[in-house]
């Protein structure tokens, strides 16, 4: 009966235009949805907790975030930090965004394909999404280069992973080759992520600076501050006396006495407001036991060339002296003697046949120590042997046995074992050899953002340009098909005119009319609906891959299609009630 | 009296301070006497290229012998008396006697923009002004268009377009969309064919299109920023605003003016709101300004569907809310206020229209005549803050300041620094060209630099942006500084 | 009144559901007005972009380029370590390239040139690499992506035994065409990606709405015309053969088409910068302005031959079905 109303024929034209505007404002419903959820969440791996990134900076991937802060925030009970790099680089003129990661750890759970090596390397996994656009497998060597910098980066593909979120569009890469990437001085990341703190709470936590008031004794040498990434953030003479109080940013510091070629560790704390310490005298009488023969009467000199007298006890002769780098003529020879706690030395323990080692030192990037104190001892805790070396290699005849090496370049200290005879031993000291000093207005210009916020940030920056003009579209092409849609509508109701006032006038009521002929009407919209959703969700995944920066836009199919069946009722309800109102007029 | 406040409004500058408002007026003050010395007129700068207002300095100084300084006060007075077309109009457009006297006087106090600083101005807009309106009303004539008729369309026309190329375009738009609804209505049955305006429009696109095309392959440089991009943009907007005025009725049509009434939203956000990047800040609006545009908006705007069912006010309304739009989106830094301004001139005269139409709603209650009144006088309260301010403020010129420079001879050669003002008025007092602005601390070595009053007491001009003083000449280098010549109002520093 | 005029006078006042069909061919053409012209105007503000952004310096490719480096890459594991190993006959171009700095000599066959990070690998100044003793000529002190390499020559490369991906590095000549692996700095070729994606998104959107306008037109046609058979009846029975009626279908569908592809222009041209301005002031984003150029016109042009057409189509199949 509806049917015959309505007219077939216009009825046929009716359903082709409906299928065609529902189609059209679903596929732009579903781009808009898709491109607003996509840029909002292109930094996928962000969502959930808060996001510090530099203030100022345009966008992430121009942020600079002191890596310590990270390292300082992972100390503290339930909190959760991770650092990362993001470099949006170009592989055979396609975007691709490449995300430096301290911890592989998700990764490597995700893999569908190779894996992901442990320690830092020329090595990349790929997200699955992203290795499927770029056709490139695991075991494919590629060259990456800097957006920033004239820097290209060789890497191989080591694996190819599914996390199931934007990342899968992603690459990911050890945080050096990160940092590398994105052209960042050493100790720092584009943005560090933090779960189990609050925003505002973080927020003021990294960007006030503390006091911290050190008290102390009067001693010869200096006190070092270091922060979580061992580099030196502040040294005061320990000579002078009185407490000292120096500002500092949050993060977890390690306080170093040291002099001359010695260093002591004194204490760590996290400084997350102003605090005073007490350090306690690291300078209390150590002792030293040679063992020598009585008549051999060992001269223990200071620093300072003072004597210090020693007394024969026990078989051995025992000195009493503060922590310090002392010199020992026993037997017409001179020995180095590191002081820093209780100290046994044989001078007779090098003899007979010896053995040669290599001891290989060299700070963490590499680059060759100089100038360092190196000492011998046995497991036994008996120091064998102690000398100044000025170069990065030391050869030391031992006799065959075990033997742990110390190295002190003060304020850094580092200890390995080896055996003679054997390979010799590589020290690596814990710091780099040349930090950047990070300033401490870097600090203080740290923000803590929502993830969504820190995308904006971003795509402000980069993509600005891209967000208005695809917004603006999709917005306009939404608005647009929408009204084509109730504009069709109402076309149909037209076209049934004639007939439906002849019903009327026969005494057909609106609940009849209702019941009739809109309420079909009504199903017929709603089936177009799914339909067209299903229709634009095949147009968009087959003929309409979208992407930006090489983020694929997934728009939601059921989003789409609540959308589709909300602008269809709404259509039919607009225009049945524009047509009530036309006739009770 | 009501004819006697919209001639005396245009008229302050020169009857408050004694000289014209705005740099342009020494400009063409400047073209004028030239041309009066040699005898020769020349086309080379921008300011000939659209020469009625030269012309008419020209004319009027040569017929009366007066200075082109006191010539120049017939700008102004033109512009006051385009409220006697203004008149005419809207009794054509069927307005009572009463009522029609409203929008000239709506024109003069228009608190949505100071008007004075527009009307008081002797520039090539200006002059041009009095010309739209009246072509406006002719127009509205053109249902029995005579031989008179048709001479006094060219005659004018012919002056529009030598008036100011903004203008014109205005009134190019307007005929058009007045020929276009014209059409659409003979189509319609409603009206004849509407040959008359049909002819009017052609004929206007010839020398409308000719002379600006000329004049833009002469000076293309002075155009750099627009582009045909941009024209087609605008001619999008129009496009809009014609046909949400077509319908007679509907939820888009002339009787629920959308549009219209968006324009004076745009209006005020571009004024007020922040719309526009500029280097002057702009004062946050307060609540007695947002609710002095409210009046204003309810006054105009509430009356203005009853009137657009004429085709000459529909057809003005098309073109001027097109472009209102327009400016915005051209683009959101200083010349698209330039713009948004210069469409406030012509968009004015359909706010003034519309509130005739109120006016004859509201006088056919009772007690409408009091409310009419007592709305008109509030208008002149509110909009007296901006007027006072304009007359006191960068753009203002003093009689004093002319003479005080007149009267001080340059050494030729000497090198002169000043802000726009000084760089407008000098060449017309003391025929030498300022060379820019600059910081007190970087002037060069004997050159010096001209500060007016608004210059220490407000800031500087540096084109049409605002400078703070302290940016420039703040007070401890001015002290320190030598003064060449000191007095109340003008200052040179060396 | 001649057959056309009074068609047209009769589609002005509303009948024949003119109206919605020029509803319809403007919304149509409007989304494709926007879509091109925000296009047009992103192209332009990205090459803006791209011209400010720093141009490359080095290229790397799988290809040959003129000038450029050919260097062997392979990776091994040593010692639970990832190391990548570069071979190429001319180490001290590939150094330059890379902006290297070198202790020591370049490494001849049967040397090595190590990254620092490997200086502990390297005992006695020899490492050995699957079983292979070679001699560490010198160590790369920086740049840092270094440090976990090797440099040797492809002979040396080809005693160890490892297969190697060949790529060649080369200075990027101002202006050069092509598109290689990668770039360095890249942010110029990486605007030009961004553009491409969304130019290449814009473009199909615009082909898929053409596509629909048609199909809409013939439509919207076919119906007009069945709502105007009771007029055609008449002016049939007063003698308006069927060549004029078609012809004045035609100059109709003309007319309409006309009408909607001028408001569709209006309304794609005039909306998309409306809501480019409001996003600009709502949201912080960039203003872009529309841009209306010559490929602007040329879609108008087909949108304005593509609805004419369909309508035509539509008008006349209408018109003929009903056996008038």
């Amino acid at each position: 009966m509806a049917f015959r109303i309505l007219r077939t024929r216009a009825l046929l034209g009716f359903c082709l235009a409906l299928l065609a505007s529902l189609t059209m404002a679903d596929l732009a419903f579903a781009l808009l949805y898709g491109i607003s959820k996509g840029l909002g969440s292109s930094l996928g791996g962000f969502e959930g907790g808060v996001v510090i990134l530099q203030g100022g900076a345009k966008s992430v991937h121009t942020s600079r975030v002191p890596l310590s802060i990270a390292e300082s925030l992972r100390r503290i009970p339930g909190v959760e930090a991770q650092a990362v790099t993001l470099s949006p680089t170009t592989l055979y003129g396609r975007p691709l965004t490449v995300r430096g990661v301290m911890d592989m750890g998700e990764y490597a759970g995700g893999m569908v394909e190779g894996e992901a090596p442990k320690g830092s390397g020329p090595w990349i996994l790929l997200g699955e999404e992203a290795s499927r656009s770029l056709g490139l497998r695991v075991g494919s060597i590629i060259a990456l280069g800097s957006p920033s910098t004239p820097r290209t980066v060789l890497l191989r593909v080591s694996g190819i992973y599914r996390l199931g979120d934007m990342r899968d569009y992603e690459a990911a890469v050890p945080l050096g080759v990160g940092a590398e990437l994105s052209g960042l001085p050493w100790g720092m990341a584009s943005a560090i992520r933090v779960e189990g703190m609050a925003r505002e709470e973080l927020e003021k936590l990294v960007k006030t600076q503390y006091s911290l008031t050190i008290a102390h004794e009067t001693m010869r040498g200096y006190i070092t501050i270091l922060d979580p990434l061992n580099v030196q953030v502040a040294t005061l003479s320990a000579e002078k006396p009185g407490p000292k109080t120096i500002q500092l940013p949050f993060g977890y510091y390690t306080i170093i006495y040291r002099d001359s070629y010695i260093s002591a560790n004194l204490t760590s704390l996290m400084l997350m407001g102003d605090t005073s310490i007490n350090l306690s005298q690291p300078g209390n009488l150590q002792r030293l036991r040679v063992e020598a023969g009585e008549d051999q009467r060992p001269i223990l000199r200071g620093g300072d060339g003072k004597l210090i007298p020693g007394v024969w006890t026990e078989g051995s002769w025992l000195f009493e002296a503060p922590i310090g780098l002392y010199t020992l003529e026993v037997g017409g020879r001179e020995h180095l003697i590191p002081l820093m706690g209780e100290t046994t030395f044989n001078p007779k323990a090098i003899g007979g046949e010896l053995g040669r080692a290599e001891i290989r030192v060299q700070w963490q990037d590499g680059s060759e120590v100089k100038d360092y104190l190196i000492s011998i001892w046995r497991p036994d805790g008996t120091l064998v042997a102690s000398s100044r070396s000025p170069g990065t290699h030391t050869f030391i005849e031992l006799p065959p046995g075990e033997y742990e090496a110390e190295v002190s370049k003060p304020p850094y200290l580092a200890r390995a074992r080896f055996k003679i005879p054997g390979d010799g031993v590589n020290i690596v000291l814990p710091a780099v050899s040349n930090p950047g000093r990070i300033t401490p207005s870097l600090y203080q210009q740290l923000r803590a953002l929502s993830p969504i916020e820190a995308s904006s940030a971003t795509i402000t920056s980069l993509l600005g340009v891209t967000t208005t003009s695809l917004t603006a579209v999709t917005a306009l092409l939404t608005i647009l098909s929408a009204i084509s849609v109730i504009t069709i509508h109402r076309g149909l109701m037209r076209s049934a005119e004639d007939n439906i006032e002849v019903l009327r006038a026969l005494g057909a009521g609106r609940r009849q009319l209702l019941r009739m002929v809109w309420a079909k009407i009504l199903g017929l919209d709603l089936a177009f609906g799914l339909a067209s959703a299903n229709l634009a969700s095949l147009i968009q995944r087959q003929l309409l891959p979208v992407s930006i920066l090489g983020y694929g836009i997934q728009p939601s199919p059921f989003q789409t299609t609540i959308y589709s069946m909300i602008l269809a009722t709404a259509s039919w309800l607009i225009s049945t009630r524009h047509r009530g109102e036309e006739w009770e007029g | 009296m009501i004819f006697s406040i919209t001639f005396l409004v245009p008229l302050l500058p020169l009857l408050v301070r004694g000289a014209p408002f705005i740099g342009d007026s020494w400009v063409h003050m400047g073209l004028a006497r030239g041309v009066l010395a040699s005898g020769r007129y020349g086309l080379a700068s921008y300011n000939e290229r659209w020469p009625l207002v030269n012309f008419l300095l020209v004319f009027l100084s040569s017929l009366t012998g007066f200075s082109e300084l006191q010539a120049s006060w017939t700008v102004p007075l033109l512009v006051g008396l385009s409220a006697l077309p203004l008149y005419a109009l809207c009794r054509r457009l069927g307005l009572p006697r009463a009522s029609a006297l409203v929008p000239a006087l709506f024109v003069s106090l228009n608190p949505l923009y100071a008007y004075v600083t527009f009307s008081g101005a002797v520039m090539k807009e200006t002059s041009a002004f009095y010309l739209a309106v009246l072509l406006l009303h002719l127009a509205s004539m053109g249902k029995y268009p005579s031989v008179g008729w048709m001479i006094s369309m060219a005659v004018v026309g012919f002056g529009l377009v030598l008036g100011h190329h903004y203008a014109s375009l205005v009134a190019f738009l307007s005929l058009w969309a007045y020929a276009a609804y014209g059409l659409f209505g003979w189509l319609r049955g409603e009206n004849p064919p509407p040959k008359a305006i049909l002819y009017a429009a052609s004929a206007f696109t010839v020398p409308f299109s000719l002379w600006n095309w000329l004049n833009y392959l002469t000076l293309g440089a002075f155009f750099p920023i627009f582009e045909a991009s941009d024209i087609l943009l605008l001619l999008a907007v129009f496009t809009l605003s014609w046909f949400t005025l077509l319908a007679d009725r509907g939820i888009i049509s002339r009787r629920a003016p959308w549009l219209a009434s968006s324009a004076f939203i745009i209006s005020v956000l571009g004024l007020r709101g922040g719309l526009y990047i500029m280097a002057q800040p702009v004062e946050p609006i307060t609540v007695w300004e947002a609710r002095n545009y409210a009046v204003a908006a309810v006054f105009s705007l509430a009356g203005l569907s009853a009137g657009l069912d004429r085709g000459p006010l529909r057809a003005w309304a098309a073109s001027t809310v097109s472009m209102v739009l327009f400016a915005p989106l051209w683009g959101q830094t200083m010349p698209g206020f330039t713009l948004l301004i210069k469409a406030l001139h012509y968009y004015g005269i359909l706010l003034a229209v519309g509130a005739g139409f109120t006016a004859s709603w509201i006088l056919r209650r009772r007690g409408g005549w009091l409310i009419v009144a007592a709305t008109l006088i509030f208008m002149a309260y509110a909009s007296s803050t901006g007027t006072i301010l304009a007359l006191n403020g960068l753009g203002a010129y003093g009689r004093e300041e002319v003479e005080l420079l007149r009267g001080i001879s340059f050494s030729p050669g000497i090198k002169l620094y000043g802000d726009t003002r000084a760089a407008y008025l000098l060449p017309y007092t003391s025929n030498i060209t300022a060379s820019g602005l600059k910081p007190l601390r970087m002037l060069d070595e004997g050159s010096i630099m001209l500060l007016f009053r608004p210059n220490w007491e407000q800031g500087f001009l540096m084109g049409y942006d605002w400078v703070a003083r302290e940016a420039i000449a703040p007070e401890d280098q001015l002290m320190g500084r030598g003064r060449v010549y000191d007095s109340a109002h003008l200052r040179i520093i060396t | 009144m001649s057959l056309t005029a009074s068609i047209l006078s009769i589609a002005s006042r509303g009948e024949l559901k003119v109206g919605f069909m020029i509803l319809t061919i403007s919304l149509f053409t409007g989304l494709v007005v926007a879509v091109e012209a925000m296009a047009q105007s992103y192209a332009r503000e990205s090459a803006a972009l791209r011209e400010i952004s720093r141009m490359a310096e080095v290229k790397v490719d799988t290809s040959p380029m003129g000038g450029a480096v050919r260097v062997y890459a392979s990776t091994l594991d040593l010692e639970g370590r990832t190391l990548m190993i570069l071979a190429s006959e001319d180490p001290g171009s590939l150094i330059n390239l890379e902006g290297a700095r070198v202790e020591g000599g370049l490494p001849g066959d049967g040397e090595l040139l190590v990254g620092l990070g490997l200086r502990t690998l390297a005992g006695e100044g020899v490492l050995k690499i699957m079983g292979l003793p070679l001699r560490v000529s010198g160590y790369i002190s920086s740049p840092a992506h270094l440090a976990s390499s090797i440099i040797t020559t492809p002979e040396t490369l080809r005693k160890i035994g490892l297969e190697a991906t060949t790529l060649y590095y080369a200075k990027a000549p101002a202006g050069a065409e092509g598109v290689p692996m990668a770039e360095a700095p890249s942010s110029s070729s990486l605007v030009g990606a961004v553009t491409g994606e969304a130019l290449s998104t814009l473009s199909i959107l615009g082909h898929i709405l053409t596509a629909m306008l048609a199909v809409t037109c013939a439509v919207q046609g076919y119906n007009s015309s069945q709502e105007g058979r009771r007029a055609f009846r008449v002016y049939s029975s007063l003698g308006a053969s069927r060549r004029m009626m078609a012809c004045s279908l035609i100059i109709l569908s003309l007319t309409l088409s006309l009408a909607g592809v001028t408001l569709g222009y209006a309304l794609g041209l005039a909306g998309s910068a409306i809501i480019s301005s409001t996003l600009s002031l709502a949201l912080g984003l960039p203003y872009v302005k529309p841009l209306a150029g010559v490929e602007l016109l040329r879609w108008l042009g087909t949108s304005y031959a593509l609805s004419s057409t369909a309508l035509s189509i539509g008008l006349l199949k209408g018109y003929r079905v009903d056996g008038v």
